[in-house]
């Protein structure tokens, strides 16, 4: 035997010794066994402990079903814990007791299939001692030895991550319908803090994402509705009512619009809010055509409450004359007034019988207006001549007149002379007994007109107004008159082609000027 | 002039982390590095996750450390926590000189 030989055989001897020593000093964990169906390894007792540990500090459940009954022989503090069941009524039940009735079947199936290829995995629903559900992942390593056929089954709770993904989920559909709507939109979390906007919200405020601050963009809200809007979101935040209100919206261009916005909470399967997700919708022509509707409204309103008025002064004084006349005959005695008499009631019946002619004409006109049917009939004449007819058929108070003769133009006589009847008029009516001034030349092209009247004057917001219908720069009572005249004069100087302008001020009079072409 | 790595090769045979075999790791992974540092590679065998090394390597107990390369084969079984002897007994005793 050389001396290599003779160092292998040492070692050799070494090993088996240093072998038989660290088993007998238990320095092993386990020994491995040559069975007939392979090697079989045999932990020691003291190994086990470490694996405990490990069981009994995870967070999923650990559980032992023996293959008879599906009793459950082992269950760590985890499953326990996850199905809210004390370990002392775990141990011993069959797993099916805490099962969903319709999933019994299902674990069995994995059971079976687990016995057939030693390991199954699924997601099941579980159930929890207070009764509700939850989904769980399954799965399950078979082990059959000399003690039985064992089920070593680990479950996961998926509620936190299925709800996760549901609110992503949620959160994502949100995102992709956002960014195709008309509308800005926005999502904010459950603090109120809005951390998503849509494009059309980016464009429409010019902001960017570094603008952000601590609520959204405060900024873009109109400073007048602001303390309102967190007034009112904040309330929504603590109460999880649905928040609904009308506020102004800056633009890139710097202005307000009225937006609606809408924001509803979106909650979890514990019903606790987790996100609001929101819309900013344009109503800002409704509300300029809600205000326009509601002034036109209230402009009718208070016409129609005018004319009738109106109407009813010569209605009245036209029932009394005509109640008197009828008292005063008498067929019987042959009784009747003097023919001075009947001459006198005669005249002041048909005075206020013209007034309502008038007003009636005024209204019938303002509705050929509104019907566009307004029609002229063109002729030569001479404007002076119409003028001067006109101061001196309707003039009952004195009139300075500085009127140019011979101007020749082609014009509708009867609805110019309806304009300077209607401007004379209204001279009167406001002038309070001082002087009415009326000039009239032409610059060539234009016959140029004016009337003014030393009166209470016009103030200059209502300069405008005073051409639309029914609308009196005097609110006073004893001025009478529908306010439809000025609008049917600017309508026949519209018709013209001519222009109308008022130079005016409270204190100062009022001067009207017209300027007609000479020729249609 | 030190040679690159891996110039030994030893497999430690473990049951998970039981306590015999957590000692066995942290002593042999002790010694490698007091005396192979840079030499060696040690591989760690769980043979819960791979049982079919049991029989190929004719296991008897665990913890068993095996040295592969350089040849001869060598084997130790226990938690390897007297140096001299697992020096001895994977041929190092050269190298603590």
């Amino acid at each position: 035997m050389n001396k290599t030989e003779l160092q292998e055989l040492k070692s050799r001897l070494f090993e088996a010794e240093e072998a038989l020593r660290s088993i007998r000093e238990g320095e092993v964990d386990s020994l491995i066994v040559r069975t007939p169906d392979g090697e079989k390894v045999f932990t020691l007792k003291t190994a086990e402990h470490s694996y405990r540990v490990f069981m009994e500090a995870m967070s999923e459940g650990a559980v032992a079903v023996e293959s008879d009954q599906f009793l459950i022989s082992y269950c760590n503090i985890g499953f326990a814990k996850m199905i809210g069941v004390p370990i002392g009524n775990i141990i011993g039940e069959s797993i099916v007791h805490f099962l969903n009735k319709n999933q019994i079947r299902l674990m069995k199936d994995l059971f079976e299939k687990a016995k057939k290829s030693k390991s199954a995995r699924a997601e099941l629903i579980m159930t929890r001692k207070e009764g509700d559900s939850f989904p769980a992942f399954i799965s399950i390593n078979y082990i059959q030895d000399s003690s039985g056929q064992t089920f070593f089954v680990v479950v996961s709770d998926l509620s936190a991550q299925k709800e996760t993904e549901a609110v992503r989920e949620s959160e994502n559909q949100f995102r992709t319908m956002a960014e195709s709507i008309p509308q800005l939109a926005w999502i904010a979390d459950a603090q109120g803090h809005i951390f998503w906007n849509n494009r059309l919200w980016f464009e429409y405020t010019g902001k960017t994402l570094e603008d952000r601050s601590d609520w959204g963009w405060e900024s873009v809200y109109h400073p007048d509705e602001l303390p309102h809007i967190l007034e009112h979101w904040r309330e929504s935040i603590q109460t999880g009512k649905p928040f609904e209100m009308e506020f102004r919206i800056k633009g890139t261009d710097g202005r307000y619009r009225w937006f609606l916005t809408r924001s509803t909470p979106v909650r979890d399967s514990q019903q606790k809010i987790i996100r609001w997700f929101g819309t900013n919708t344009d109503i800002d022509k409704q509300k300029e055509t809600e205000k326009h509707l509601a002034s036109a409204l209230q402009s009718r309103d208070i016409f129609l409450s005018l004319a009738s008025h109106e109407l009813k002064t010569p209605i009245t004084s036209l029932q009394i004359h005509l109640q008197l006349t009828k008292k005063n005959i008498d067929i019987e005695k042959n009784l009747t007034p003097t023919p001075e008499k009947l001459l006198k009631t005669m005249d002041s019946s048909l005075k206020q019988v013209e007034r309502l002619t008038d007003l009636v004409e005024d209204l019938l006109d303002v509705s050929r207006i509104e019907a566009g049917k307004l029609r002229f009939s063109f002729e030569e004449f001479d404007l002076s001549e119409v003028v001067e007819q006109v101061i001196e058929n309707y003039a009952h108070c004195p009139v300075e007149k500085d009127i140019q003769t011979n101007i020749i133009g082609t014009w509708d006589r009867s609805r110019v002379e309806q304009v300077f009847v209607n401007l004379l008029s209204n001279a009167m009516k406001y002038a309070e007994s001082k002087a009415i001034k009326v000039t009239l030349k032409k610059d060539g092209v234009h016959a140029l007109f004016t009337i003014s009247d030393g009166g209470p004057g016009i103030p200059k917001d209502m300069h405008e107004k005073i051409f639309n219908r029914f609308e009196r720069a005097s609110a006073s009572r004893n001025i009478a008159g529908l306010g439809l005249g000025l609008y049917i004069v600017k309508q026949i100087v519209n018709g013209h082609n001519g222009s109308i302008s008022l130079q005016s001020d409270i204190g100062k009079g009022a001067q009207f000027n017209v300027a007609l072409p000479l020729q249609h | 002039m030190k040679k690159k790595g891996n110039q030994f090769l030893l497999k430690l045979y473990i049951t998970g982390a039981s306590p015999q075999s957590k000692r066995a790791l942290i002593n042999i992974k002790r010694i490698c590095e007091k005396y192979l540092k840079d030499n060696y590679k040690l591989e760690v065998v769980d043979i819960y996750q791979r049982p079919e090394v049991a029989h190929n390597e004719q296991l008897i107990a665990t913890p068993t450390l095996i040295k592969i390369f350089p040849k001869p084969l060598r084997r130790l079984v226990g938690d390897l926590s007297n140096e001299s002897k697992v020096l001895f007994g994977m041929d190092l005793l050269d190298k603590a000189k």
